[in-house]
């Protein structure tokens, strides 16, 4: 019984796991009997082959600098409407964003350069206000991240939020979630003293949304 | 600070594949040169101006995984443009027998294809297969198109031997067949073999001989579901004897061309 979630194409591909094929009755006959419900689409895929591996006539004329071209336009164009997709969603914190792209905070930390305690407090928003963040930094965990600047700006823009909600409930007086400014962050960071001064440096070349 | 390589990975080791063979459940791996050439491209300190420095010298398989992980779009672009140009050649390799415009029509097919693949978000099976046999990859494609253009004679104009009440000359042929074969294969090697094919005038003859003499298709079988020569061409088990007929006249073209050869 052919798995429901496999296509032509996985069928290839497994082909190509197993090596060459020869496109003999027999064999055919085995791929059938894997996958009978691309019957059809084997047999037409091995006839095909046979007249292939037999054809002793011309390579036909293909220009490959158009090929290329048209590809290329159409890439970009499949590229562009993913972005534009992206940057619609509605603005999701960043450790949301960095688990959808597979990472785990600590190495998109250590990453870009910044120690977790400062990823942390982007994630929650806590750096305030967002007009002192250097533009190298977004622009780098854009790039980690694969994503878009203005996505990693929304993010850095949601609300602010506690980093416990037990200490919260525990607080006797009115709740309020701290924030810090850049400069505050990186001067009680864990960092080493050459990359706050590079966080320091990077500060005075831009800050803020563009 | 390179976009291309994993970002817990000090010694820059290339992002792992993600799909697994379906026998034995091993990961998809790509082969040791191509990861090769990929980290030596992450640790040369500026990736992308090394890539685009030697762009035609890199594996074709090393360029998809660049063209992958980077947010550089006009690089992107600079590596699809010569993935795809090689592409091409293969492409127009396995369409070889088809006529202009069905070779053009099958290169759109294929390029669409390998364009969602280059770029596919999540990857899928066959997207990383590009970066394991992307020559075999673009083959598969190819090969996979000519189902579309398949060319099969329509009814009523099959070019049998006779309706006549008289005895019919199709039956003697049917009867010499096995012989004019035993006496074609005993004369010619295998590449002589495929160079006669080209003699055979009528593609469909070519066709059903390839189908049922070099890859052993049967003519006809009780079961419906087993692939038949005459299922192929879209006939039913009775007219075999045209299918035959096809046959014993590729085989007589290529004796005759055989007695052409030098």
């Amino acid at each position: 019984m052919t798995r429901p979630d496999l296509t032509f194409d996985d069928i290839l591909s497994i082909m190509n796991e197993e090596g060459e094929i020869v496109p003999n009755h027999g064999v055919l006959l085995a791929w059938i009997a894997r996958y009978p419900n691309f019957a059809d689409e084997l047999t037409d895929y091995f006839a095909a082959l046979a007249f292939q591996l037999e054809e002793e006539s011309d390579v036909p004329q293909l220009d490959p600098e158009h090929f290329a071209n048209l590809a290329v336009s159409e890439a970009m164009n499949l590229l562009h409407a993913r972005d534009t997709a992206r940057d619609a969603e509605a603005p999701v914190r960043l450790s949301k964003i960095v688990k959808r792209a597979g990472f785990t905070q600590e190495a998109v930390a250590s990453k870009i350069g910044i120690d977790l305690e400062i990823f942390i407090k982007l994630d929650h928003c806590r750096i305030q206000p967002i007009e002192g963040i250097p533009r190298l930094l977004v622009e780098s965990v854009a790039l980690t991240l694969q994503t878009s600047i203005r996505q990693i700006w929304a993010a850095l823009s949601l609300p602010k939020l506690a980093s416990s909600r037990s200490g919260l409930l525990r607080s006797h007086q009115r709740p309020q979630v701290l924030s810090e400014t850049w400069e505050e962050a990186v001067t009680v960071s864990s960092m080493p003293e050459p990359e706050k001064e590079r966080w320091r440096l990077a500060a005075r070349e831009g800050t803020g949304p563009p | 600070m390179s976009d291309f390589s994993t970002v817990d990975d000090p010694m820059l080791c290339p992002v792992p594949l993600t799909s697994v063979r379906v026998n034995d459940g091993a990961a998809y791996h790509r082969f040791p040169d191509v990861e090769a050439e990929i980290v030596q491209i992450l640790r040369s300190g500026d990736p992308a101006a090394q890539l685009v420095g030697s762009l035609g010298e890199f594996k074709t398989q090393t360029l998809v995984y660049f063209a992958r992980h980077t947010t550089n779009r006009h690089l992107t672009g600079q590596l699809i443009h010569e993935i795809m140009e090689r592409a091409a050649q293969i492409v127009a390799k396995n369409c070889r027998g088809y006529n202009p415009a069905d070779v053009d029509a099958m290169a759109g097919e294929v390029r669409i294809i390998l364009v969602r693949l280059l770029i596919a978000e999540p990857p899928t099976r066959s997207s990383e297969n590009l970066e394991i046999d992307f020559d075999g990859a673009v083959r598969q494609q190819t090969i996979k198109q000519h189902r579309k253009f398949k060319d099969v004679p329509k009814p009523g104009k099959f070019d049998s031997a006779s309706t006549s009440s008289r005895a019919d000359p199709i039956d003697a042929l049917v009867d010499q067949a096995p012989n004019a074969l035993d006496a074609l294969i005993r004369k010619t090697t295998k590449p002589q073999l495929r160079r006669l094919l080209k003699a055979i005038k009528k593609p469909h003859h070519r066709k059903a001989f390839i189908l049922r003499v070099l890859r052993e298709w049967p003519m006809t079988d009780a079961d419906p579901s087993v692939p038949t020569v005459t299922a192929y061409f879209g006939l039913r088990p009775k007219q075999a004897r045209n299918v035959q007929y096809w046959i014993d006249r590729a085989i007589k073209e290529m004796r005759e061309a055989l007695g052409d050869l030098p």
